[in-house]
């Protein structure tokens, strides 16, 4: 009895976790597979089963798909080459022993990243508004330059979301760089400087490489928060995506063909070709991450 | 071993009361209703109090008011998982009902020609609005607005300028007054392309976006031709492109717009978003596009619908019937929203004829009635929200001129042919 209760419990006592994974996340992973393959339009209607037909026209015959993909591909490339450089800047500066009010800097780059992707979309809406919004009137104006037509103009509006990106990411991803920054022991690079190296040189030679893990958990989350980016663009220009869909995300692609057209196989067949993509595009990235570390 | 116990128990309990937690009994009949117009919520709870005066006074309406697009997605989310936490009642924008019957199958929603046969309300109704409504001879909304559109125009401005709209005949008419208001004040835009313009103005000579057998007409050359017109008009600077949502408003407020082709409801939206012009404005029939021609569109509308998943569909359909097939409840919502009634009893209402203090002291009434009887007919289809959707991504396109209208409609019709043709 004893012995059986002592084998038992401690399985009853992580099972809320597995039960909730269960139902709530391999139940509908291994159910939307299923529904991939089969056609199912409408409310009620029961699903017919139709093969690869869905993959086969989401990437011979979806104009839209294709679009959505370099969309979110744009973002992707766009706010990572951004992003990353100008964290790993402010991380630096925010953990130079010099600078005052470092804590007080922490918070606020922290802060928007735990303001909700539909509050900030509301409020870059406003921002970017082309006749009345600030980044016109307040930031462009005073320089000579003429509005920009954010997010009504095909070209600006993925630049717009961008932008909005890096407001919202920059900081989170600095205080994962200033973590490793404070994780890399000081004698190092005071050894470095003692055999005469350069800022620069222990910055490149020292710093950098050993920043590396934390470089790979950086890419690898902004990937695939790249390609999962939806509450802020819906927000900002609609779940079209705007004009010609030039704001048009995976996943709010993914919405609307499930949601709003009620295609739920088809959007099941998105779903499954993101998941693909995001696996395909982190291996590619820990491998040439790993690959560096060879030479 | 007994910490044990304890905490298995525990454990147990937990789950036991997470399961049982939501069963509560409950006396009085509480209904839940989503709305995305704050109007109709105003006038939904008024409605209630007085049912729960006159009716049931164990009734309670719960009216959510929740965002256009995130109300209808959630709602069919909610019918689609078999009624799980959906309402009992739920307006559903005639643009978005298509949607619910997509792939030919039931909406989800309680059918209501017993209610309204019974009744003897169908003939009350008008029957081109009620179209939105209906499939395959199954009702499932009732409208709220007969929608008719008239132009909205700022009097203190056009008469100002020496031009009375009430008696322009033609868009002619409206064109040229506007062309002489621009030479005198460039900034301002005397016909604003707002997104509805186009699909109301079709209407208005007769044709639409899909036509009685559901085909899809976008592209039809009086579309293409219409959309050609406004693009020209906008390129003399008689029409413009304003911004959309709260900037929409901000250009109202600063002069830039002068007019507003709109229907009913958008008279209730001036009175909420822009109170400050109240007194400055005014409505006329619209312009024909020739002489003794429709002096009106439709545009919008809402249907109020009884979810299928309901306990209390009988409750619901009875509240529905004493608020929206009532002469009483019909003529308080125009007051309140001023929706011109599609009830055809409630048209001749007195009440109807108030002055309207926000309209300059207008009957504002008369102006709906007197159009209403020409409202041409608009027709359903299960693929209008998508048209809709394609036809808002490429809309700036054609706005910008970067794309001919021509080019841009054949390939969204192309678009939802092909879907029709893979659905079929």
């Amino acid at each position: 009895m004893f012995g059986r209760g002592r084998k038992i419990a401690p399985y009853l006592f992580i099972s809320p976790f597995f039960i909730g994974y269960t139902i709530f996340f391999l139940y509908p992973v291994i159910q939307s597979l299923q529904l991939s393959l089969y056609r199912q339009v409408g409310l009620t209607n029961p699903p017919r089963f139709i093969g690869f037909d869905n993959y086969v026209r989401l990437v011979t015959k979806d104009a839209l798909f294709i679009k959505a993909l370099t969309n979110t591909t744009y973002y992707a490339l766009g706010s990572i080459l951004i992003i990353v450089p100008l964290a790993l800047l402010l991380a630096l500066i925010l953990h130079s022993p010099k600078l005052r009010f470092r804590e007080f800097f922490r918070f606020l780059y922290f802060t928007p990243n735990i303001t909700a992707g539909v509050v900030v979309g509301i409020i870059f809406g406003l921002v970017f508004e082309e006749q009345y919004g600030l980044v016109n009137n307040l930031l462009l104006a005073p320089l000579g330059i003429d509005n920009v037509r954010w997010l009504r103009e095909a070209r600006w509006v993925m630049p717009a979301i961008i932008l909005l990106g890096v407001w919202k990411w920059t900081g989170i991803n600095a205080i994962y760089f200033m973590v490793g920054l404070q994780n890399i022991p000081p004698e190092l690079k005071e050894a470095a400087r003692v055999d005469g190296a350069t800022r620069p040189q222990v910055f490149w030679h020292v710093t950098l490489p050993l920043l590396r893990p934390i470089l790979a958990f950086v890419l690898t989350i902004a990937i695939i928060g790249s390609y999962n980016l939806f509450a802020e663009p819906a927000i900002l220009v609609g779940l079209e995506g705007g004009p010609n869909n030039a704001g048009m995300t995976m996943t709010m692609y993914l919405y609307t063909r499930g949601f709003r057209e009620l295609k739920m196989g088809y959007a099941s067949a998105i779903g499954y070709s993101l998941a693909v993509i995001i696996l395909v595009l982190s291996v590619i990235q820990l491998f040439l991450i790993r690959a560096f570390r060879e030479d | 071993m007994k910490k044990l116990k304890v905490l298995l128990l525990l454990l147990v309990g937990v789950m036991l009361f997470s399961a049982v937690a939501p069963v509560a009994a409950q006396e009085a009949v509480e209904l839940e209703l989503w709305t995305f117009v704050n109007t109709h919520a105003r006038w939904f709870r008024e409605q209630a109090d007085r049912y729960a005066d006159e009716v049931n006074a164990d009734f309670a309406l719960n009216v959510v008011e929740i965002a256009y697009s995130d109300m209808h997605d959630r709602l069919q989310i909610s019918i689609q998982s078999g009624g799980v936490g959906a309402p009992d009642i739920a307006d559903v924008e005639q643009g978005r009902f298509g949607g619910f019957l997509r792939g030919g199958g039931d909406p989800g929603f309680v059918e209501l020609n017993a209610l309204l046969d019974q009744g003897g309300h169908t003939e009350n109704l008008v029957s081109a609005r009620q179209a939105l409504y209906t499939s395959m001879g199954s009702v499932y909304g009732i409208e709220h607005a007969l929608t008719p559109v008239v132009l909205y125009y700022r009097a203190d401005v056009w008469e100002g300028a020496g031009f009375d709209p009430q008696e322009f005949v033609t868009w002619d008419d409206f064109v040229e007054a506007g062309r002489a208001i621009v030479a005198e004040n460039p900034d301002v835009i005397p016909l604003h392309i707002h997104n509805g313009l186009h699909e109301l103005l079709l209407r208005q000579q007769g044709h639409d976006y899909f036509n009685a057998d559901g085909e899809v007409t976008i592209d039809s050359e009086a579309s293409i031709a219409l959309m050609d017109w406004l693009l020209a008009l906008k390129d003399e600077g008689v029409a413009g492109d304003p911004p959309e949502g709260d900037a929409l408003w901000a250009a109202f407020k600063d002069g830039t717009l002068i007019s507003m082709v709109g229907a009913d409801w958008y008279a209730g939206f001036f009175k909420d978003n822009a109170p400050e012009l109240t007194g400055k404005w005014k409505a006329a029939p619209l312009p024909a596009f020739e002489e003794g021609g429709r002096r009106t569109s439709v545009w919008g509308g809402t249907g109020a619908t009884v979810v299928a998943t309901s306990d209390h569909v009988e409750e619901a359909l009875s509240f529905l019937e004493f608020a929206m097939l009532s002469i009483e409840g019909n003529v308080r919502r125009f007051e309140l929203t001023n929706l011109f009634p599609p009830y055809i009893p409630a048209m001749d209402n007195e009440r109807l004829h108030a002055a309207d203090e926000y309209f300059s002291g207008q009957d504002l009434g008369a102006v709906f009635a007197d159009v209403g009887p020409e409202a041409p007919p608009q027709w359903q289809s299960p693929f209008r929200s998508q048209l809709n959707s394609l036809l808002t991504a490429a809309r700036q396109d054609i706005k910008d001129g970067n794309r001919s209208p021509a080019d841009a409609f054949a390939e969204i019709a192309a678009t939802i042919r092909d879907e029709m043709e893979f659905e079929s």
